[in-house]
């Protein structure tokens, strides 16, 4: 029976986000989606999605937590730790007992272990044999996942992969870097979005990326565009 | 945190030039950091005439630089001897005196924080190819990126860490929070949040931490 309800959720997961795909999506909300999804679906406490930027450094595009917190996590992984040894070798990385890494990644380590994680389980995203980043999944139990859970993960990275490059044939690496660079600058627009928003509305950034994608969604407009209008100050949430 | 330092703008300049003329068949480029205000640019040049294409723009007001940085997009001006000037009379009068037969304007942006403008031209006249309209844009983004990077790091170097700065978000959410207290553009903000994390020999991050915890505001005084 369990394996019954698991496959009619990861059925309605990939239905989910099928819909989602459709015309004019916006690939970071879609992101968003995705990374939400992979935490219920396999059992995890928390993912975020990384993907390289123009010199090759991961930058943070969606997580499943706004607080400041995980991203803290994910962005001590931007100098060294598992993330970018699956971006940098294109291959998955488990690390099963993340406070038994002794000193191999000792900032990520410390800032996994404080949030109260204990394993990780990075999903290289690719596209024609080259590597773009990595969706990571952070668990509070050790142990790895097993080959379901694998293969469940790498579908939804690879679904992260095609929404984000959003041309279905990519045959020049720089219409590719252009997408990568799209997607980085949206978030960035967002960010400062998210600034503006909470300064000018006196809230968290939290909320006021809620009110971002609140507004995004009953307008039928991208989060890069409402992020835009906010800071066009054509738009105040 | 180690204290920061005004970055040498002009080294990386001139290395992001040339990767614009390795990649192009261009046959000289300009790049000019912060366009947008005139407090703080950094020039860099392939040729003479490429900084004076610069040069006589900013002097005069107007020109394709100027509409690139403004609409945020590329500028192309494959014809550039053949073709009128309305939008920029006196700089199309100034043009026909030179060399130049086509010019290509491309903003370098990094959110809504607008970096610089990179000037390419030609002597010979002709469109840039599809193909090269992309490695153009490719090369533009990167550059922007790494001015970003710089700027918020200068002691960059090859640490790995330094490559963070760009990501931090913190500094992008207070970017946001000082454009609603001072109605400037992103950039001045991102500037102004730099200047004051170089007066108190703080980094942009912790400045930035302060301007979230409310506990630094720039909103102008009133008078």
């Amino acid at each position: 029976m369990e394996s019954i309800t698991r496959a009619s959720r990861v059925s309605a997961a990939f239905v989910k986000i099928a819909d989602t795909l459709v015309d004019e999506y916006d690939s970071l909300d879609l992101v968003q989606t995705l990374v939400e999804q992979s935490v219920e679906l396999l059992d995890a406490a928390a993912a975020g999605l990384m993907i390289a930027d123009p010199n090759g450094v991961l930058q943070v595009l969606a997580s499943t937590s706004e607080e400041v917190r995980l991203v803290e996590v994910l962005q001590q992984e931007t100098g060294i730790g598992p993330c970018i040894d699956c971006y940098s070798t294109g291959a998955p990385v488990t690390v099963r007992d993340i406070d038994g890494t002794r000193d191999r990644w000792p900032a990520f380590r410390d800032a996994a272990v404080a949030q109260g994680f204990r394993s990780v389980h990075a999903f290289p995203l690719r596209v024609r044999g080259r590597s773009i980043g990595a969706m990571n999944l952070f668990r509070v139990g050790t142990g790895e996942l097993n080959a379901e859970d694998i293969a469940i993960g790498q579908a939804l990275a690879d679904v992260s992969t095609i929404s984000i490059l959003q041309e279905r044939t990519i045959r020049e690496s720089a219409v590719v870097n252009e997408q990568l660079q799209r997607a980085l600058d949206s978030r960035i627009l967002i960010e400062q979005a998210k600034g503006m928003l909470a300064y000018t509305a006196d809230i968290d950034t939290a909320e006021a990326f809620q009110r971002l994608r609140a507004h995004a969604r009953s307008h039928n407009a991208t989060l890069r565009d409402t992020a835009r209008a906010v800071l066009d100050r054509s738009l105040s949430l | 945190m180690s204290e920061p330092e005004p970055p040498d703008l002009d080294a990386l300049c001139s290395i992001l030039c040339a990767s614009f003329i390795e990649a192009l068949p261009v046959s000289g480029v300009a790049l000019s950091a912060f366009s947008g205000s005139d407090r703080e640019t950094t020039l860099c040049a392939s040729d003479a005439l490429a900084a004076r294409l610069d040069e006589l723009q900013f002097d005069l007001g107007e020109g394709p630089r100027w509409e690139a940085a403004s609409t945020r997009s590329p500028v192309l001006l494959p014809y550039a001897r053949s073709m009128t000037h309305d939008r920029w009379p006196v700089f199309g009068m100034a043009l026909s005196g030179t060399d130049v037969q086509a010019l290509f304007v491309f903003p370098l942006l990094v959110g809504a924080m607008d970096i610089g403008v990179v000037e390419l031209y030609s002597t010979t006249p002709g469109e840039l190819t599809e193909s090269d309209r992309a490695t153009a844009r490719s090369l533009a983004d990167r550059a922007a990126w790494r001015l970003l990077r710089q700027i918020l790091v200068p002691e960059s170097g090859d640490d790995p860490q330094a490559g963070l700065a760009p990501s931090r978000r913190e500094i992008h959410q207070a970017t946001g929070m000082v454009l609603a207290q001072t109605g400037g553009t992103a950039a001045e903000a991102l500037l102004l949040l730099r200047a004051h994390a170089f007066a108190n020999g703080r980094s942009v991050r912790e400045t930035s931490e302060d301007v979230l915890g409310r506990r630094l505001d720039f909103t102008p005084p009133t008078t």
